[in-house]
């Protein structure tokens, strides 16, 4: 029987919940080898994804990624938290190729496109 | 231009904070063969126009299978710039291509893009029109029944299988039988037809060679056809995914003219590679296949293009939108899949026939198994009246002369039909590329089903047909051939006329 991603990360995340820290490992193996042995190995980056956003749901937070160019500075992450709110868990990544501004992914479904880059593609392909 | 760009910039960092907004995303998940897998975008309708923002730009893509996890979604663009996690931005909207009277005389790309390297196509944005690919045929109160004829130049079809103006007529046949020729000699026509308004004529090449494509629209310019003509062009070098949407954007830009009040006619060349097209992409799209592999909706492919074409009544404007598909048989089967649903999607076909191609009947229609099914009512009374006969007696020459084969003795009548029909398919062959006005067709057929050209031999009929036509333009013009045009009709006053004009050139050629 084929699984979607949904249900292997379902079933991971309550196999993780239901056993002791010191099983975990153990199950972590098994899970590999039960992916490698379904053919699902390619699945394995959907599943981590929908592990860790099932996870942060779980515990009342959210991923918010931040795209920009160069530091981006104390002041501008505490507005970001003000906005967003505390229970988020921010992830800083720099990307030269937004030119300037910022990009930021909210559980990586929405975008707040905020970036150089995207005004002047749109600009020049109005 | 500098200041158009720095007016640009200066106005859009004047507007920078407010178009900042929050948009719903998916990911590309896997990508290949002009379909991507995309993930995250659960919301997005069918159809609906998505941006994939790849490192090179953005590429455009259709989403077209909505399933649990995922979108399958069909590429517009170089799917090899995109790449896993690439972002996608649902549009909220479907696909659209730009309509105007300013695509008359260009060639452009499935998308709307000129190819032509004539420059932008619309010079004012101020007043874009776009009009969707795919839109809900026109329903049956908008329409009305098939009354002005659409003449194609070609005597045996004008004559025998007679189009009209918002008719679907299929062109049918294998490889190197003329099938193309037809539709340009239709598209040259429109422009000497000057009885009815000149129809726009949209070409559409699907997975034709680029050269063929090229040699084309040089034979169009030749003969002034570029003038009221739009050549879409997805040749064999560009993804199946725009050879499946080069007939909607084309119906599209069809029925702009069609709502405008005008006559648009579309030659879609050929909805067989269409076909094939839409099989690869849902066998990439794993949708299930079915008959020789092609998916359960193949029929609806077709359909839901064809009857988009049609003739509009007087309260929403008059316009029409007439269609030529053409299908390329394997072999002659016409009993194959794409063939039998085409042939019951269209209001009749022409046959185009190998033997008869190879035994010098150009163009190689069969009467037999060609049909026009709401043709007729739409036909000049003119063509009507001397055409009747023409069929019948074609028909009676075919069954004759299968039986001659084996009798060793004939008797005077039928010897007579065997000629008379051997004379009439003489007279109704006709040289690429030289289409004939209807009332020197009506002239020419009237001599031959009236028996004047019986003492010519059958391969002088050409020669004298030439030259009897190029008498009456000389000597007759006003008195038969104007009298005919203007009126459509075969008057018993101008009939005497035609009866003593051909008479008179008998005495003199024969």
């Amino acid at each position: 029987m084929k699984y979607t991603v949904k249900q292997y990360a379902q079933a991971l995340m309550e196999a993780l919940e239901e056993n002791e820290s010191a099983q975990r490992n153990k199950i972590l193996k098994s899970f590999l080898l039960l992916l490698r042995r379904n053919n699902d190995w390619s699945k394995l980056d959907s599943i981590i994804k929908q592990v860790e956003k099932k996870y942060l749901r779980k515990i009342g937070k959210k991923k918010v990624l931040i795209e920009f160019v160069g530091a981006l500075s104390v002041k501008i992450k505490e507005r970001i938290k003000d906005i967003l709110g505390t229970n988020i868990l921010l992830v800083e990544k720099e990307n030269p190729k937004i030119l300037a501004g910022l990009k930021i992914f909210i559980e990586d479904e929405i975008l707040i496109d905020a970036s150089a880059r995207t005004r002047l593609d749109c600009l020049f392909n109005d | 231009m500098r200041d158009f760009i720095i007016d640009n910039l200066k106005k859009e960092i004047a507007d920078f904070k407010k178009e900042i907004k929050a948009e719903k995303i998916g990911h590309v998940l896997e990508v290949g063969d002009g379909i991507a897998r995309i993930s995250g975008i659960s919301e997005a309708s069918s159809q609906e126009m998505l941006e994939i923002e790849t490192s090179a730009g953005i590429v455009k893509a259709i989403a077209f299978n909505l399933e649990e996890d995922t979108v399958g979604a069909i590429v517009l663009g170089d799917y090899l710039k995109i790449k896993e996690g690439d972002i996608v931005k649902p549009t909220g909207r479907v696909l659209s291509v730009r309509v105007g009277q300013e695509l008359v005389g260009r060639v452009i790309n499935p998308l709307g893009e000129p190819i032509d390297g004539k420059g932008p196509i619309f010079k004012d944005n101020s007043s874009a029109t776009y009009y969707p690919v795919e839109r809900v045929a026109p329903s049956v109160v908008m329409r009305e029944s098939v009354n002005t004829p659409l003449h194609t130049g070609i005597k045996a079809i004008d004559s025998m299988i007679p189009i009209g103006r918002g008719q679907r007529e299929l062109i049918i046949g294998d490889r190197q039988v003329g099938k193309t020729s037809i539709a340009i000699d239709t598209i040259i026509n429109q422009g000497r037809d000057s009885r009815h308004s000149t129809p726009i004529c949209i070409y559409v090449a699907i997975g034709q060679k680029e050269s063929k494509v090229a040699k084309i629209v040089s034979t169009l310019q030749e003969f002034g056809a570029m003038d009221y003509t739009i050549v879409i062009s997805a040749p064999a070098s560009i993804p199946a995914t725009l050879w499946y949407l080069a007939p909607y954007s084309a119906t599209a830009i069809g029925e702009y003219f069609m709502y405008q009040g005008k006559d648009a006619l579309l030659i879609y060349d050929d909805l067989s590679k269409h076909a094939w097209a839409y099989r690869e992409l849902s066998l990439l799209l794993r949708r299930p296949p079915g008959r020789e592999a092609y998916p359960g909706d193949i029929f609806y492919l077709h359909s839901r293009l064809l009857e988009r074409a049609a003739k509009l009544s007087s309260k929403y404007g008059g316009g029409s939108l007439t269609a030529l598909p053409l299908i390329e048989t394997q072999l002659g089967d016409v009993s194959a899949y794409i063939p039998t649903n085409v042939i019951s999607i269209t209001d009749g076909q022409i046959y185009l026939e190998p033997e008869l191609f190879y035994q010098g009947v150009r163009p190689a229609v069969n009467v037999g198994l060609s049909v026009s099914r709401v043709g007729s009512s739409a036909q000049t009374k003119a063509m009507k009246k001397v055409a009747g006969r023409l069929r019948l007696e074609l028909a009676q020459f075919r069954e004759l002369a299968a039986f001659a084969q084996f009798a060793s003795d004939l008797d005077e009548a039928t010897k007579k039909r065997i000629e008379r029909g051997k004379i009439l398919t003489e007279l109704l062959k006709q040289k690429e590329l030289d289409p004939l006005p209807f009332e020197k067709q009506v002239i020419l057929i009237y001599a031959g089903t009236n028996g004047y050209f019986d003492s010519v031999a059958p391969d002088q009929i050409a020669v004298i047909s030439e030259k009897f036509l190029d008498y009456m333009e000389k000597m007759h013009e006003e008195a038969v051939l104007e009298k005919i045009k203007e009126s459509g009709e075969l008057a018993v006053e101008t009939e005497e006329k035609l009866k003593s004009a051909i008479a008179d050139f008998l005495k003199i050629n024969i």
